[in-house]
Order: structure tokens, then C-alpha cells, then sequence
């Protein structure tokens, strides 16, 4: 039987109701995902995604084409650009300055100057290739891993196939970017036809953290406490008359659940608790950079208290004035603005994690739906169109070969020469990192076995340890 | 009932692939010979009795009672209504709730709402821009009022396929074909000028109407066949194509719904604005041609409704209005000066509405290579919605009708335009806006590219006060600033003519006199009056009441069987037709019309020989009743699908349902008249031990309230519910739009949000946390069987939810009220939110939480206990 402390969500103490709680989760866990999991013994536990939303420039940022600058003003060297706007213009170089950094040597442009200094701690995936050209479909590909709106992202997927990872939090948390949330909102973390417990919770930058979370003001604890026993009192009386429904004993375990959430998610959030040199190095007191910053120091807090799945967002809805990476109109600018928000917190980000001992067990992952084209878009313009047939992304920690780049594009960032990279693989590397089969996860959804990686996906091998 | 033959068309399926249960031939299955009076019963106790197993007694009446409320109608029992079902004692009282009940609109609004998960019902566009769809609710509302009606089955399936075109002046019908539209559109997707962007958003746009028909009335995953064979189902991948042809003329969009009573009404009211707006046009030219008669105008020119002749200054001749300069631009003799970045001129809000219209300008660019400036803009007061004439944006050196994420914009080379060569002469440019949405630009007089329409958006309507003039920046929010001089500039209130553009631009920006004395005072008033109200006239057309989101007739083309699935990759034609393994089938011509094939595609889906329909809608059924279905895998009648559990009884009621003319009522008084739906829920170890999650139905097993109805419970108890029925949607959420459309979740706080949920806008991207949290599935997912899971969300969102507290409170009041004393007060509210009294020991429990906490906290308590939304 319940003890009465713990129903009324003392943090501290887990006990036995815990214990059966994560006895319930793996039963759970292995019911529904057909094997036993995890698969194999994992080397990730935890993942921060970073969605940066409008498709970065490959060619602007970590894949250097000096032929470009050679060739600038030609036209596209005989590739078939296929471009979304239809008004193919003429091969442009960076407008940014490129140099090697850190002992692996690698390319970076000057938008970056705090990530250059980590690039030895990164594994570049520069053979990306996506398989729309339009935003929504691919960044549908890039979470869910189909171009449709309503299947489940990655975040859900986890959550379907490991269960809870924490017994106070949420198991995947989203964090919008505090200028607007990206086109679609809700729908890129949906829990598409898995059950709604693996949809991500959504933070806010401002006012209420989680929706619901908090006890209203005109209740004090005390009396929420009383009204809560009795609850339980009711409960259990109905737990009597039939034994064999888990449902009801289930149902009082997530209202301490809950009792408990109210607490640790604003302790989480709580970055007042951070000293001042780790607010420094993220920047959350800048007054630009900050509100950026305070998202990225966020996610660490989670995924140290167990969140296992953390999406960052940085960039909103498309439109004008831009809020994401979609340079149209001039690259330089818009990609500037959007690096210098990035840069300093995911740099730090890093850092931190590797100066807690997580980088061992944790995966960054810096992720676009598709890069942009080596040439204009149109004709004497400055702005760059969307290019699904190769980009960039990285990844960092748990189980990869850091400074290693794999994938290389022809001289001017059109395709993949070597190392192509579909999502399906990037996403059976990822579950793969997470000790998961990504042929195995599966959840029987109108008249298929619904994966993440559908009928696709291959392991980069090349890049693991 | 005759066995109807299989007529193999075009079978091409592996013969391997062997046909699924769900496909042969339908007939009645012998009774079993048993003393049980029902037929379900029947069925039902020999499985029992095979495995040790009896039926349990039956539950006591107020559970019968509630079980009953919460299946027909989704609400629990008022006082009323369980003191009549008490009092009631006679024999049949047990059929008479079921009457009741069925009659009663909670029936169609519970049962609908079943539908609508099956048929992926959503009210917003999807994808990037997720745009409301305003006209969407016609189809919820069809659908409510066909279960109401206990619409023919064969009728109701036909109808969603092929409504518009059985009876195209019956509005219902019009509307039940929202079905095959209800999936996402993708906007961004359709109007791309990528020509494989557009074809692969719309190849998957098929696929969704094509999915979503074979699962919802064969319960077939045709849609697994894309881009191959199926792997398990005799269905190839040619099968997927023929049907897909067969669907193809269907579109999205939005068309009139037209019941006879609208379409006399309409008709009376476009003869009535048609003579009232020819009325205020003869009245307009009156006071023009006196004007122009006193100024030797000659006829032919245009009249402007604002102009600003800028040697003369900034004020709009016309209003008054002012354009204010900002940030180094200058006004002098020569024209309105801008420059560059930050070099603009605004007004402040313009009383006046606009529709129709035309931009016109005479302008001298200080050079051709600027990039996406506008000479002029009339904009929304955030910048978020504009038109204007912009130079060299999408293509250099080309003027183009500017727009917001270019939706009424088409690069104008494309369109046979030429590049500007020179910038020597001031150039005269116009764009016109009709109301039917056609934009044509004009150059010096003359057509500059090829007039357009883009889809449906071709003419903004903008409110009185709700948008400003501007020159040389695009719009707000852009950086698109124009460099050169603007000698004049013009907006006139409707779309201008050819031949009065080329008037206006012979006559030049001089041509018309200082417009501030053509008119006298009280002409200007007068005029603009006439001009308010023709405008007025322009927004009153097609009302949203008018209208409907269903399938729109389009052109079907030839369609292909597609290799892979693959746009790039056609192959042989693909002649509609109907599933080859599926008897009583049609093949049509390769270039049969829309209105043949999907006529052809209702009445092979609804017909009497196809076994699959009647099967499927029967375990649905039963699925809803019971919780689970005899096949557990109600879209999935397949191979790959769970075989059911008791199949003679399926076919049993498949039989009775399709020879009984398809009526959904009789199959729910068949199957609730049995003792198997009658049982109590109670444990019994045996019973648990042989068959835990009761499949083989020797108890009932307890479920739990489906979110919707959580929801409306809450405000029923508390006597909030509205139950006003039918119309467009509630909104609980603030809209806000950025080139996407934003809806954040609103506090439920105001009666007008509070009607049943089934009456809830179903937008993709606004989920609502209480219903989230209740397993309320994403509206693009095509939803068979919900899940019921139990998590700390439905915790929170029922502890410290907005609508749960306000519902607590309700409920304590209307305890409150009905009870003198606390013991009756406390009895009235067990009573409201449970149907029973509590019993002694929480009687008393609950007395000392009143008299701690007061009656509110025991009635949060109450709807936070397991037994509110519990059903045995």
C-alpha cells in the first residue's frame, strides 16, 4: 500500500513506489517494442538535439569550397541544381573567411569562432542528403524520419522504446526558441501514433514553465495535501473492489509522479543556481546572446537530472524579418545573425558537458533539414536557395570518433562524392549510439511495423569507436 | 444471400499472397444450438463454455445506467434522468433508455466523434503554414447529423466518396466529401515553382485519400502499395495506382454548399447585391461625370481613390491622408526622393476599406541593379500582409506584384515580361487586383507579363483601419528598400480595365487635375460612402456558412503507375479501377472524368457485394461499445491484422447489418440487448487466470472515459455545458500568424469554449493539454483504436488544469445548492460526478476534507479520482 509520503510527492523519497514504478516502465518497455531492450549495451544514455530550422549553408560554415571563390559568377558547373524557388543563379563563394582549427585541421568559417575551438571534438557528417526541398517536409524527415506530417520523432521514439528515464522530469523536454516557436509548432514534436506519454513536453522561455505544473496560488500545500489523501482514500477503496486493475494502481503512482514534477522541473529551470562563471562562459547575462543561452544551460541541467531527450530549437517560423537560417535574400547577414546567437552557448554547451565527466555518455547533435546552394538564388543576388542533395551536420560524444569528418562533397558543395549520408543512417546511428537495433524499434501502426528509419538505414560504422 | 462470384479485372497479385479472412464471401453463420435467446449470446458462451469460462451476472442498474449514458452519448446521467431510469421499472425499460438515448443529439455527437478519428478529421491546412481551415466543420457537422439520422450505411460511405456528385444541391452532401480532403494540404508544397515539389506534395496528398478510404471502409492498408506489392495483402502495386486514378480528380479546396434552402437564398441575395451594387456604380458615376464635366476631364480616365501628386506635396489629394517621410527621404518639385536602406514613406492607418483595387506609379530608378524594393506598398499595420510593386526581387532588372512569402506573387519574365534596359524615362507600372483573383501588371500602358491567378488568394481583403500606404520599403519586417524618385502614385478601388490603364498612363502623372478641388466637399463624402459600400458588398459575397472544405472537381489527367512510388519514374497508364481483389469491381476508361470514376468508386465500396464494408463497420461497432473490436486491428483487416476473435459472431453481425439496409441503431439495440454487453465488470479469478484482458468477453472490461468526454463530464457536472450543436468550431486558442499560423492554447474560461469537444477546432499544430493528456490522438493520424495509457500529464492537467478547477468549483456549488446540510450536500455531489451515494466511511471522510478545505476541494477531489472517469 501506499505510504502516505510519499503520495504526497516528498521528492526525497523514492522508496518502494519507485522500485515498482521502474519495475511497471521496463515491463511496459518490452511489451509493446517486441524485444527485450536496450539491444546491445549502449554507449550514449542521453541526446541534446539541436534544430536549427530555415537549412544552414554548408558551404558558409563547415564544408570549405575554395573553388567557389575561383569559379565565381559561372554557372553551376554542370550540375543539375534542382532548386526550390526554381531561379538557379550563379555559383557563389562564402562571403565568410574560412581557417583550420584545432589538430585535426578543420575548415571553419569565421561565423563560428567559440565552436572553432571545439571542432576536435566534433564528427562531421558532410555527406547529409535529404530528400525534400521544401522546409516542413524535410524537417519532418529530419525528426520523424518520413517527409508526412503525423509520425512520431525521434524524442518519442526513444521514449516508446527506453521508457521513462526519469522518475521527476519529463523524458523528452523541448525548448522553442524564445524569439517564436518553428513552423508547425507542436506538430515537430509530435507523438505522432505512439501513445500521447512520448509526445515532448514543450518549456517556455517566459512565464509558465510546463503547462499545469504549477499548483495554483489560492491553494495552499497543506490543503492540496489533505484533498490529495483523500484521493487516495477513494482510490484505494476502488483498488479494492478489483484487484486485478493495474489501471488504478498505475493512476496513483502518476499523481505522485506529478507531485513530484511540480517540484524538480523549476528546481531544473532554476538558472539562478548556476555559478557566475558557467552563466558567464554560456553568455545568459548577455543581453543578445542571452535568452539563447539560457535554453542551451537549460538542457544540460535536464539531461544531468535524467531528461534523456533534449530539442533545442534555435530558430523560428519562416517569414520576415527572418528568425531562422533561411538566407533568401543575403547570406551574409542572415547567417551571421543566427551564428552569433548559437555559437557562444553550444560552444559552452560542450565544454561544460566535458568538464562533467558527460561527454562520455552524452550525444550533441547539430542538425538541419538541408543545407544551401553553392550558387545564388538568382541571378547577381547574395541569398542561397535550399539544397537537399548534400549538406552538413555533426555530431559529438558518446561512442564517436571525434575530429573525424566524414563524407566529402565535390569542389563546389553540390553532392556527396564519398561518405553520403541519408537520415535513415543518421538515425540508425543515433539509436545504434542508444544501444538500439533501429530494425527492432518498431510499433505496429495502420498495416505496418512502423520504424523510425522505415525500410531504410545503415549504421555509419566508419565514425563509431 | 448469394455468394457473389469474384470477377478478377485485372488481378496481378502474387498468387502466393493468399486472400485475407476479411474478404470471403459474406454469409450468415448457423446459430449456434443453444437454449441463450440471443443470438450474441450465442456466440459469445460457446467460446466460454470451450475454455471453462461462463458470461458474469448482470451489473446493477445504475451502472447499466451509467455505462449506457457514457456509450451512446458520451455524458453522464443527470438526476432527472436516473431518477426516471429507477423509477422505471416495467419490462423494457432497459430498450426504452436505449431509445431514449439514441434520440437524443448526445448520440450523434459521441458517435461521430468515432468517425471523425477513423476519417483523420482536421480543420487547418498542415505543414509549414498549418492555416485554419474555416470551412471545415460542414463535414463534422454531416457526420454528426448522418449517425443521427441512422443513415444507410451503404448511404454514408457513398455519400463521403462521391456526395457532391449524387446530389450536388443538397449541401449535406456537398460536405460529406470532406472526408477525402480532411488530411493536410501542403501549401508550401503546391505552390512551388519546383514542378517535382509541386507534384510530390500532391502524389502524397493521394496517397492520404487513398489510405484513408481503403483503411476507413475496407480496412486495408492500400496505401502500404505505393511502391510495391504488397507484403502481405493480394494488392500490388498497380492496385494502388488504378485507385489512385480512381481518386484523382479529387482536390482540396473550398466550394459553395448549396441545400436547396441556401441556394434560394443565395440566389436572392446575389440578385440583391447585384442590383444594389449597380445602383452604387450608377451613383458613383454620377458624381464623377459632374466632376469631370466641371474639370474638362475627358471620360476615359480612371478616378483614383488616393493620389499623391508629389511636386504637390504629401498629402493624398483625394482624403487628406498623409505620407509621412522617414529617414532621408525628401519631397521636392521633381517627385518623392527615396534612397536606399532605412529611406521610406508611411501613413498611419487608412479609414477606408479595400478589395478590389489597382497600384499604379510613375517612377525613375536610380538604377537597375537594386534588389527587391518597393516603389509601393499597402500592407497590414504589422507588415505580415502586403502588396506592392517591387523591382527586381525574384528576377533582376523586373518589376513584380510583391506579396507576402510571394503567395500572390509569379516572377513576371516568366510570363513574358522584358527586363527594364534603361533609366532615363520615368516608367509607369500598375498592377491590378480583380475580384475573382486575377493580377495583371502593366507597363507604360501596356500588359507586362501574362495575367494570373494564384489560387485562391489572389485578392486580399483589407478592414478599414487595418492597413497602411508606403513607399520604397517592401513591407515591415523586410529590408527590401527602394532606391529612385516616385513622381505619382495612385490606388484605385477596384481592378482598372486595359484600355483605362493605357487612358491613365497617355495621360501621365499630369493628366488628372489637382483631384482636391474636382470634388466638392460633399462629393467626396458622398463618393466615398458609395465606394465604403460597394466594398462592403465586395466582403459580403460567399459568406463562410456558404461554403465548405470537401473535394473540388478537377481534371484527373492520365494518371501512371508510378515505379516505386516515384514521380520521376512513370510507367504504364494506370486505368481507374477498383482493388482486384475485392469481387463486383469497375475498370474505366484511362480518360474517364472525375464524376464517373469516384461515382464508380462509391457504389463498388458501399455495394452489397462486398463483404469487407459490412465486416468492417460491424467490428467498429463493436469496438466502440466494448472497448476492443473482434479483430483487434479495426484498419487492418488484413493479412498482417489480428484475426477476430469470435469470427461467426463478426459475420454474424455483418450479415444482420448489411441486410438490414445498413442501420447503425439496430446493430446498437442488437448488441446492447445481449446479456454478453450487459455483464458486470467484477473480477473473477477464474476468468482473469484463463483470459486476463477479458477477449472472450466473460466480464465486461472496465474502460476509462475518452478524453473528449473527460472533458465534457467535467463541464457537465459542474453544469457549464453548452450544448449548442452544429456551426463553426470553438476556438480555445489565441491565432497569431507568422508566415505560419501560431495557436497557443487558451485558458477555457468563458462559455462560449465551453461546448463538447467534438465541436472543438481540430487544429494539427493546437493540441490542448487535457486532451493530450487523455489519449486524444493527433488529428493528422488516421486513428482506428485510440490508446488508453495512465500518465502524471492527465495528473496534472486534472489537479491544476484551468477548466478541471473551475469544474471543481462548479460542481461544489451546484452541490452546494441542492442540498440543505452538509451530509445532503456531499450526497448531491456523489450523486452529480459518480451516479451513487458514497458510503459511510467516505461519507465521513469527506465531511471532515468540507469542513477543513471546504465543498470545492471535495469535488476536486472527487473528479480526481479514479471512479469519475472510470467505466464499469
Amino acid at each position: 500500500m501506499f505510504d502516505r509520503r510519499q503520495w504526497l510527492g516528498g521528492a526525497a523519497d523514492l522508496g518502494a513506489v519507485a522500485l515498482a514504478w521502474m519495475a511497471a516502465r521496463d515491463a511496459h518497455a518490452s511489451s509493446e517494442s517486441t524485444t527485450l531492450l536496450p539491444h546491445h549495451t549502449p554507449r550514449a544514455k542521453r541526446i541534446i538535439q539541436i534544430f536549427n530550422p530555415g537549412g544552414i549553408s554548408h558551404v558558409d560554415t563547415f564544408d570549405y569550397k575554395p573553388e567557389l571563390k575561383k569559379r565565381a559568377g559561372q554557372d553551376a558547373a554542370g550540375f543539375k541544381v534542382d532548386t526550390f524557388f526554381g531561379r538557379p543563379g550563379r555559383l557563389m563563394p562564402s562571403p565568410f573567411a574560412f581557417a583550420r582549427h584545432g589538430q585535426s585541421g578543420a575548415w571553419v568559417s569565421d561565423l563560428f569562432p567559440y565552436l572553432a575551438r571545439q571542432v576536435d571534438h566534433l564528427t562531421f557528417l558532410h555527406g547529409m542528403v535529404s530528400k525534400s526541398p521544401n522546409h516542413t517536409p524535410a524537417a519532418f524527415q529530419l525528426n520523424t524520419g518520413f517527409i508526412q506530417e503525423g509520425f512520431p520523432c525521434l524524442g518519442s521514439w526513444l521514449s516508446f522504446a527506453l521508457g521513462r528515464s526519469s522518475d521527476n522530469l519529463p523524458t523528452f523536454a523541448v525548448l522553442p526558441d524564445p524569439r517564436g516557436l518553428p513552423a508547425g509548432g507542436s506538430v515537430n514534436w509530435s507523438n505522432g501514433f505512439l501513445p500521447a506519454e512520448h509526445q515532448g513536453v514543450a518549456f517556455r522561455s517566459r512565464g509558465i514553465l510546463v503547462d499545469d505544473l504549477e499548483r495554483p496560488a489560492d491553494v495552499s500545500a497543506v490543503s492540496r495535501g489533505r484533498a490529495l489523501e483523500f484521493v487516495r482514500s477513494l482510490d484505494e477503496r476502488l483498488a479494492q473492489t478489483d484487484h486485478s486493475d493495474t489501471s488504478i494502481r498505475a493512476r496513483m503512482e502518476a499523481y505522485i509522479l506529478a507531485g513530484k514534477m511540480q517540484a524538480s522541473i523549476p528546481e531544473a529551470a532554476n538558472l539562478d543556481a548556476e555559478g557566475s562563471a558557467t552563466r558567464r562562459m554560456y553568455g545568459v547575462d548577455d543581453p543578445l546572446v542571452g535568452p539563447t543561452a539560457r535554453n542551451f544551460l537549460l538542457a544540460r541541467r535536464l539531461v544531468e537530472r535524467g531528461v534523456r531527450f533534449v530539442q533545442v530549437i534555435h530558430g523560428g517560423a519562416f517569414g520576415s524579418p527572418r528568425i531562422n537560417w533561411d538566407g533568401h535574400e543575403d547570406i551574409s547577414i542572415n547567417h551571421r545573425e543566427q551564428a552569433r546567437l548559437v555559437d557562444q552557448p553550444v560552444a559552452a554547451l560542450l565544454t561544460d558537458l566535458r568538464s562533467r565527466g558527460m561527454m562520455d555518455d552524452t550525444l550533441v547533435l547539430w542538425t538541419t533539414e538541408f543545407g544551401r546552394t553553392p550558387i545564388t538564388e538568382g541571378v547577381g543576388a547574395k541569398g542561397r536557395d535550399h539544397h537537399p542533395l548534400g549538406f552538413t551536420m555533426w555530431m559529438a560524444g558518446a561512442g564517436l570518433k571525434p575530429g573525424l569528418h566524414h563524407g566529402v562533397t565535390d569542389d563546389f558543395g553540390f553532392a556527396p562524392v564519398e561518405g553520403k549520408t541519408t537520415l535513415y543512417d543518421f538515425h540508425a546511428t543515433v539509436l545504434h549510439l542508444l544501444g538500439l537495433d533501429h530494425q527492432k524499434v518498431t510499433f505496429y501502426h495502420n498495416g505496418a511495423r512502423r520504424r523510425l528509419t522505415d525500410v531504410h538505414g545503415d549504421v555509419i560504422n566508419e565514425i563509431l569507436v | 444471400m448469394v455468394a457473389s462470384l469474384l470477377l478478377l479485372l485485372v488481378f496481378d497479385a502474387d498468387p502466393k499472397v493468399p486472400l485475407p479472412w476479411s474478404l470471403a464471401p459474406l454469409a450468415a453463420p448457423p446459430l449456434p444450438d443453444m437454449a441463450q435467446p440471443h443470438p450474441v449470446d450465442q456466440f459469445v458462451i460457446r467460446e466460454l463454455k470451450a475454455r471453462g469460462l461462463e458470461l458474469s451476472k448482470e451489473a446493477d442498474r445504475i451502472t447499466l445506467l451509467r455505462r449506457a449514458h457514457l456509450d451512446l452519448t458520451g455524458i453522464l446521467p443527470t438526476l432527472p434522468e436516473r431518477e426516471a431510469f429507477l423509477a422505471d421499472t416495467a419490462p423494457g425499460s432497459w430498450e426504452r433508455l436505449i431509445d431514449r438515448l439514441m434520440a437524443s443529439p448526445g448520440y450523434g455527437e459521441r458517435w461521430g466523434r468515432h468517425w471523425l478519428d477513423v476519417a483523420r478529421f482536421a480543420e487547418s491546412q498542415g505543414y509549414e503554414r498549418d492555416k485554419p481551415r474555416e470551412a471545415a466543420w460542414p463535414y463534422r457537422d454531416w457526420v454528426i447529423s448522418a449517425f443521427q439520422s441512422d443513415m444507410s450505411y451503404g448511404d454514408f460511405v457513398k455519400r463521403q466518396v462521391a456526395g457532391d456528385l449524387i446530389s450536388p444541391s443538397q449541401g449535406g452532401d456537398v460536405a460529406a466529401t470532406g472526408f477525402l480532403v480532411a488530411g493536410p494540404y501542403d501549401e508550401a508544397g503546391n505552390g512551388a515553382n519546383n514542378a517535382i515539389v509541386r507534384l510530390k506534395a500532391r502524389e502524397d496528398e493521394l496517397e492520404d485519400m487513398v489510405g484513408t478510404t481503403a483503411q476507413a471502409f475496407l480496412g486495408l492498408t492500400v496505401h502500404c502499395a505505393r511502391c510495391h506489392d504488397h507484403k502481405f495483402d493480394p494488392i500490388t502495386l498497380a492496385d494502388y495506382h488504378r485507385l489512385k486514378a480512381a481518386l484523382a480528380g479529387a482536390r482540396h479546396g473550398v466550394r459553395p454548399r448549396e441545400t436547396p434552402d441556401l441556394l434560394a437564398q443565395r440566389e436572392k441575395s446575389a440578385k440583391e447585391r447585384e442590383t444594389r451594387r449597380a445602383s452604387l456604380l450608377a451613383e458613383r458615376s454620377k458624381i464623377e461625370n459632374a466632376a469631370f464635366e466641371r474639370a474638362k476631364i475627358g471620360m476615359g480616365l480612371p478616378l483614383p481613390r488616393m493620389r499623391w501628386h508629389f511636386a504637390r506635396g504629401l498629402r493624398d489629394e483625394v482624403t487628406g491622408i498623409e505620407l509621412v517621410l522617414k529617414a532621408g527621404a525628401t519631397a521636392s518639385l521633381s517627385g518623392l526622393k527615396v534612397s536606399g536602406s532605412g529611406a521610406l514613406a508611411e501613413t498611419g492607418p487608412v479609414p477606408l476599406a479595400l478589395a478590389e483595387k489597382t497600384l499604379e506609379v510613375w517612377t525613375l530608378p536610380a538604377n537597375l541593379d537594386q534588389r527587391g524594393g518597393s516603389v509601393l506598398t499597402v500592407e497590414s499595420l504589422d507588415g505580415g500582409s502586403f502588396d506592392a510593386i517591387v523591382l527586381g526581387e525574384l528576377e533582376p532588372r523586373a518589376w513584380m506584384p510583391g506579396s507576402d512569402g510571394f503567395q500572390r506573387t509569379r516572377p513576371q519574365l516568366e510570363l513574358g515580361a522584358k527586363v527594364e534596359s534603361s533609366v532615363l524615362d520615368p516608367v509607369h507600372l500598375a498592377i491590378a487586383y480583380s475580384a475573382d483573383g486575377t493580377i495583371a501588371m502593366y507597363r507604360n500602358g501596356v500588359p507586362y507579363g501574362k495575367s494570373y491567378r494564384p489560387g485562391n488568394n489572389g485578392l486580399v481583403r483589407r478592414e478599414s483601419g487595418a492597413w497602411r500606404v508606403m513607399v520604397g520599403l517592401r513591407h515591415h519586417g523586410s529590408t527590401g528598400y527602394y532606391n529612385g524618385t516616385v513622381l505619382e502614385a495612385r490606388i484605385y478601388d477596384r481592378a482598372l480595365l486595359p484600355q483605362e490603364v493605357n487612358a491613365s498612363w497617355r495621360g501621365g502623372p499630369d493628366g488628372l487635375p489637382f483631384l482636391g478641388q474636382i470634388f466638392s466637399a460633399d462629393e467626396l463624402k458622398r463618393r466615398g460612402a458609395v465606394q465604403e459600400s460597394l466594398v462592403r458588398l465586395e466582403m459580403e459575397k460567399d459568406p463562410p456558412a456558404n461554403l465548405v472544405y470537401a473535394a473540388v472537381q478537377g481534371d484527373p489527367g492520365v494518371q501512371k503507375v508510378l515505379h516505386r512510388g516515384d514521380v520521376d519514374k512513370p510507367r504504364a497508364d494506370a486505368v481507374p479501377a477498383s482493388l482486384s481483389c475485392i469481387p463486383g469491381g469497375f475498370s474505366l476508361p484511362v480518360d474517364a472524368p472525375d464524376s464517373v470514376r469516384r461515382m464508380a468508386l462509391a457504389n463498388w465500396l458501399s455495394s452489397v457485394d462486398n463483404p469487407v464494408v459490412w465486416r468492417v463497420m460491424s467490428n467498429r461497432v463493436w469496438q466502440w461499445h466494448f472497448g476492443s473490436g473482434l479483430a483487434m486491428t479495426p484498419s487492418d483487416v488484413g493479412n498482417a491484422g489480428e484475426k477476430p476473435e469470435n469470427p461467426e459472431l463478426l459475420d454474424h453481425l455483418a450479415v444482420r447489418f448489411r441486410d438490414g439496409g445498413g442501420r447503425l441503431k439496430d446493430l446498437h439495440r442488437h448488441i446492447m440487448s445481449s446479456r454478453t454487453y450487459k455483464q458486470s465488470s467484477a473480477a473473477v479469478t477464474r476468468g482473469l487466470e484463463i483470459d486476463a484482458r477479458a477477449r472472450l468477453l466473460w466480464r465486461r472490461q472496465p474502460g476509462r472515459m475518452d478524453a473528449e468526454d473527460v472533458r465534457d463530464n467535467l463541464l457537465h457536472v459542474a453544469g457549464l455545458l453548452e450544448r449548442k450543436a452544429g456551426g463553426p468550431s470553438y476556438q480555445p486558442f489565441i491565432i497569431s500568424t507568422f508566415n505560419s499560423t501560431f495557436y497557443n492554447e487558451r485558458a477555457e474560461d468563458v462559455p462560449e469554449l465551453w461546448r463538447r469537444s467534438v465541436y472543438r477546432m481540430q487544429v494539427r499544430s493546437a493540441r490542448s493539454n487535457l486532451l493530450d493528456a487523455f489519449d486524444c490522438p493527433d488529428p493528422s493520424v488516421r486513428t482506428a483504436a485510440r490508446a488508453v495509457t495512465t500518465t502524471p500529464a492527465q495528473a496534472l492537467a486534472l489537479m491544476n488544469g484551468v477548466l478541471a478547477r473551475r469544474c471543481a468549483a462548479g460542481l461544489a456549488s451546484r452541490a452546494d445548492a441542492l442540498g440543505m446540510g452538509m451530509e445532503a450536500k456531499l450526497r448531491h455531489l456523489w450523486l452529480l460526478a459518480l451516479c451513487r451515494e458514497p458510503d459511510a466511511e467516505t461519507l465521513q471522510k469527506a465531511r471532515a476534507l468540507a469542513e477543513s478545505d471546504g465543498l470545492p476541494a471535495v469535488a476536486w477531489s472527487v473528479i480526481n479520482s479514479a471512479a469519475f472517469t472510470r467505466i464499469d
